[in-house]
């Protein structure tokens, strides 16, 4: 028995340090999930010949990873959701400047930062979602109106840890300054049904079990649950159509600072912001291409169109400690 | 002569314990560096919006868990220790299986079973009930009986270990004056297992302190969830890391005050190995334990189990690409249980060698607190190490070890209790009579130690085996390329909502975890 175990041991530790190491031609760091990537890479290797290795992990830890590692990091492309995270990485001094006509043509500005240090690859839309048996659309106008009385005992939300109600919040504050934004914020606390979600599928599915009428998502979470049963009273609501449009944020990605193949990366990103790698990155996971020559799949495609902010995401990152504190003192957990 | 020697030997092993526990606990120590800088506004708001609540709240659930820990864990190994019963040997093995579980899962499944749209919320809609609600506003109740039902078998089994090795005549004695089982047990076998339920109190303590999974699951903001929001949410990683060590600072009383205790408790200590075992119960009885232990065990472990295998029915077809996963999660597993033994063997030596030596045992006790912080912030300090020292180890980085340094250092504490649970056990008068008659270290240990300890070493293995596969923070963000682990895989589908997907390598992790289990009952069977 013991001997048993001593071998298999050795056997183990053998496998481990033994393992061939293979240098891929671009290493990417993601904390966009390996099935939401991995069948885009796996065509641009075929397009390219250019192999891509990838690592995934939660944001800050990756950013903190590459960090540590310095001009040692196998990094040679950093890909995050959340333009927040971005604005993070890049004030942290991990990513370099790209100067690529493909991207700024693929891209609209409002989708990249300013100094071009990273671009937008897809957009994620973050909206009302509503009971198709308690609500009307003609109801819900904005996200500003959720704060209403009317709404008092009959909203959802999902937890303020998440970094998309950061943006959210961010953005509001970046529109209407924080005080304004403090005194919505907080009366959508008070509107509270129930206390907050761990994920915004459970919003979803607590409209469905009639604990409340309203919830902010985001439409590809609708997308999912509603390819499992297409029949789920709950639907998409576009707010403020007449204002300043429908929150949007980003997953996307940057060249990092130290990475020893950053011709490759370029090639990488300009590749995945093109016409066929966009159609797959976005449709992968019911998102919208933010390249917009592209068109969305016909599930997305059939929620309608809507006017969606333009200021640009950049701003969440900047504003997102704002935000966070903001949501604290209102006692949005 | 002898005492110019002896004096020597002592510094010898004080020097070897600095090292050793200074080794230890460099990952916890680099942390210190964070206080380099000081960020008075991110301090300035935690202390006025949310430092005070979340104490409170870790102080509640704390308190809850152990308590609903210590009354599960001693009642259990209570029962299966000193009566006999209908299916007793199979649940003493049995009642452990929750470990085989992440308290994430565990988590995940209590909370599909009180969701508005699971049981609860479908017999609220059948009764006109708010429980689903009330469930969710009183969050600490839903995340405290998770981390019961996935920490309990810590106690269980430090209790149990000691029960049977129990020595009988006291209790005997009790008997023949007529105490009845209520008494022995809180007069006599309470005061006895002392030590080794404190032992599985601490773990338990320190789990639920670095517990972020399980509490963000129920959006229960403890004081490590505080950590990670201060990293993630405002950007301040040095005022996460001074959080942590902070807590750190908490927990150092705790565990100075319990080493002390231990020091009075083992001198008591008798040791006979013959369990002890009271008057068969009543047939009523019999079936009674035998039912409520049972109960227990579907519910913490049977729920769980059903729960993952209803949402992986349609997933199943993924498993093909998880096959060279589990190769990495055995592997990783495995390199850290044997780190962790090497570990604990260093300490357990160096333990028995400082008996009346207050300062090493206090190092001692100080080398095993990577257990108390949370994955992530220790994997930071691991990190920090590996570049700092690069440049003396360049061959580590980017390979495996830095996961391996971070999972002993936060495992250890494990084994560690079990060798000197072990060690304990051994008879002094054998280890001294082998050496009078001339046996040489390496002989003493093979012909006295190891016989008396090769469950003990079996069982440290298993216990940081399973911790390690279920490990998600630290193997996340030290693991090489294409290595992840099941564990891993869980993170990559549950950060994106697909519960179904997460819930493939959840089982398997379970099925992984019940493996060791199995090797023991078999063991059992074959010794009976």
């Amino acid at each position: 028995m013991t001997r048993n175990i001593a071998l298999s041991l050795l056997v183990a530790i053998g496998a481990a340090t033994a393992a061939p190491i293979t240098f891929a031609d671009v290493t990417v760091y993601s904390s966009r999930q390996e099935h939401l990537i991995e069948p885009v890479f796996n065509d641009f290797t075929k397009a390219t010949g250019i192999k891509v290795k990838f690592l995934t992990d939660a944001e800050a830890p990756l950013i903190r990873r590459i960090k540590s590692e310095g001009k040692n990091t196998a990094a040679d492309l950093f890909l995050t959701v959340d333009a927040g995270n971005l604005w993070f990485a890049n004030s942290e001094g991990i990513l370099d400047q790209i100067k690529s006509e493909v991207l700024e043509k693929n891209i609209p500005p409002h989708l990249r930062s300013p100094d071009n240090t990273w671009f937008g690859l897809s957009i994620r839309a973050r909206t009302i979602v509503y009971s198709t048996k308690r609500v009307k659309p003609s109801d819900l106008s904005t996200y500003e109106d959720l704060a209403d009385k009317k709404w008092h005992g009959r909203l959802c939300l999902r937890t303020s840890k998440k970094v998309y109600n950061q943006s959210l919040v961010a953005m509001m504050i970046a529109e209407h300054g924080e005080k304004k934004t403090e005194s919505i914020v907080s009366n959508w606390v008070k509107n509270l049904a129930a206390p907050v979600f761990p994920n915004d599928n459970k919003v979803m599915e607590a409209i469905v079990a009639g604990t409340c009428d309203v919830g902010i998502v985001n439409t590809y979470y609708f997308g999912r649950l509603q390819k499992q049963d297409p029949s789920m009273p709950v639907a998409i609501f576009w707010p403020n159509q007449n204002t300043t449009g429908v929150h949007v944020n980003i997953s996307g990605g940057g060249i990092v600072k130290h990475s020893k193949n950053k011709e490759e990366a370029k090639k990488l990103l300009e590749w995945l912001s093109g016409d066929a790698a966009q159609k797959v990155f976005a449709d992968a996971n019911f998102e919208y291409p933010a390249n917009p020559m592209v068109e969305p799949a016909a599930e997305v495609k059939a929620w309608g169109t809507f006017k969606q902010n333009v200021i640009n995401v950049n701003k969440a990152g900047e504003l997102q400690q704002d935000a966070v504190k903001l949501m604290d003192r209102v006692g949005y957990k | 002569m002898t005492r110019t020697r002896d004096n020597t030997l002592g510094r010898t092993v004080s020097t070897l314990t600095l090292l050793y526990a200074a080794a230890c606990i460099l990952p916890v120590l680099m942390l210190f560096w964070s206080w380099q800088s000081f960020n008075k506004d991110s301090w300035d708001h935690l202390l006025t919006y949310l430092l005070p609540a979340a104490t409170a709240r870790t102080a509640l659930l704390c308190t809850v868990v152990l308590l609903a820990t210590a009354i599960l864990g001693v009642s259990s190994a209570f029962f299966i220790g000193c009566f006999e019963f209908p299916g007793r040997s199979l649940l003493r093995v049995l009642l452990t299986l929750p470990l085989a579980l992440p308290n994430y899962v565990i988590g995940f499944a209590v909370l599909s079973v009180i969701d508005y749209t699971g049981p609860v919320g479908i017999f609220d809609q059948w009764a006109g009930t708010t429980v689903a609600l009330w469930l969710h506003q009183n969050n600490w109740v839903p995340a405290a009986i998770s981390l019961t039902f996935g920490l309990y078998p810590y106690v269980y089994l430090m209790t149990l270990a000691s029960i049977e090795t129990q020595n009988r005549s006291p209790i005997e004695a009790a008997m023949l004056d007529g105490a009845n089982a209520m008494q022995i047990l809180r007069k006599i076998i309470l005061p006895l297992t002392g030590p080794s339920v404190s032992a599985g109190l601490l773990l338990v303590l320190m789990e639920t302190l670095a517990d972020f999974g399980t509490v963000a699951t129920f959006s229960y903001d403890t004081y490590a969830v505080l950590i990670y929001k201060v990293w993630y949410g405002l950007f301040d990683l040095d005022t996460a890391a001074q959080l942590a060590i902070g807590m750190i600072f908490l927990i150092m009383p705790l565990v100075l005050i319990r080493a002390r205790w231990m020091q009075h408790a083992h001198a008591t200590l008798s040791v006979d190995y013959q369990t002890f075992q009271f008057e068969e119960p009543s047939r009523l009885r019999r079936w009674l334990l035998c039912a409520a232990l049972t109960s227990v065990l579907l519910i913490a472990f049977g729920v769980p189990i059903v729960t993952l295998a209803i949402q992986s029915i349609r997933y199943w077809p993924s498993l093909g690409t998880l096959i060279p996963v589990i190769g990495h999660t055995v592997t990783f597993a495995a390199l850290a249980a044997v780190g962790a033994l090497v570990s604990a063997a260093i300490q357990t030596f160096l333990r028995s060698r400082s008996n009346s030596r207050k300062t090493r045992i206090i190092l001692l006790e100080y080398a095993n607190l990577g257990y108390a912080l949370p994955g992530t912030i220790l994997a930071v300090g691991v990190l920090m190490v590996i570049t700092q020292t690069s440049h003396l180890f360049p061959f580590l980085t980017g390979t495996i070890a830095a996961g391996i340094i971070g999972l002993v250092c936060r495992f250890q504490i494990i084994s560690a209790q079990s060798l000197w649970a072990g060690f304990l056990r051994v008879p002094r008068s054998l280890a001294e009579t082998a050496r009078i008659d001339g046996a040489g270290p390496m002989a003493t240990f093979r012909c006295v130690y190891a016989p008396f300890m090769r469950a003990h070493i079996v069982v440290a293995f298993v216990l940081v085996f399973l911790e390690t596969a279920k490990e998600m923070p630290i193997t996340l963000m030290t693991r090489p390329f294409g290595q992840d682990t099941l564990a891993v895989k869980i993170f990559q589908f549950t950060s994106e909502g697909e519960y179904g997907m997460a819930a493939v390598p959840a089982l398997l992790l379970a099925i992984i975890g019940l493996l060791p289990q199995v090797v023991f009952i078999v063991r059992r069977r074959r010794h009976i």
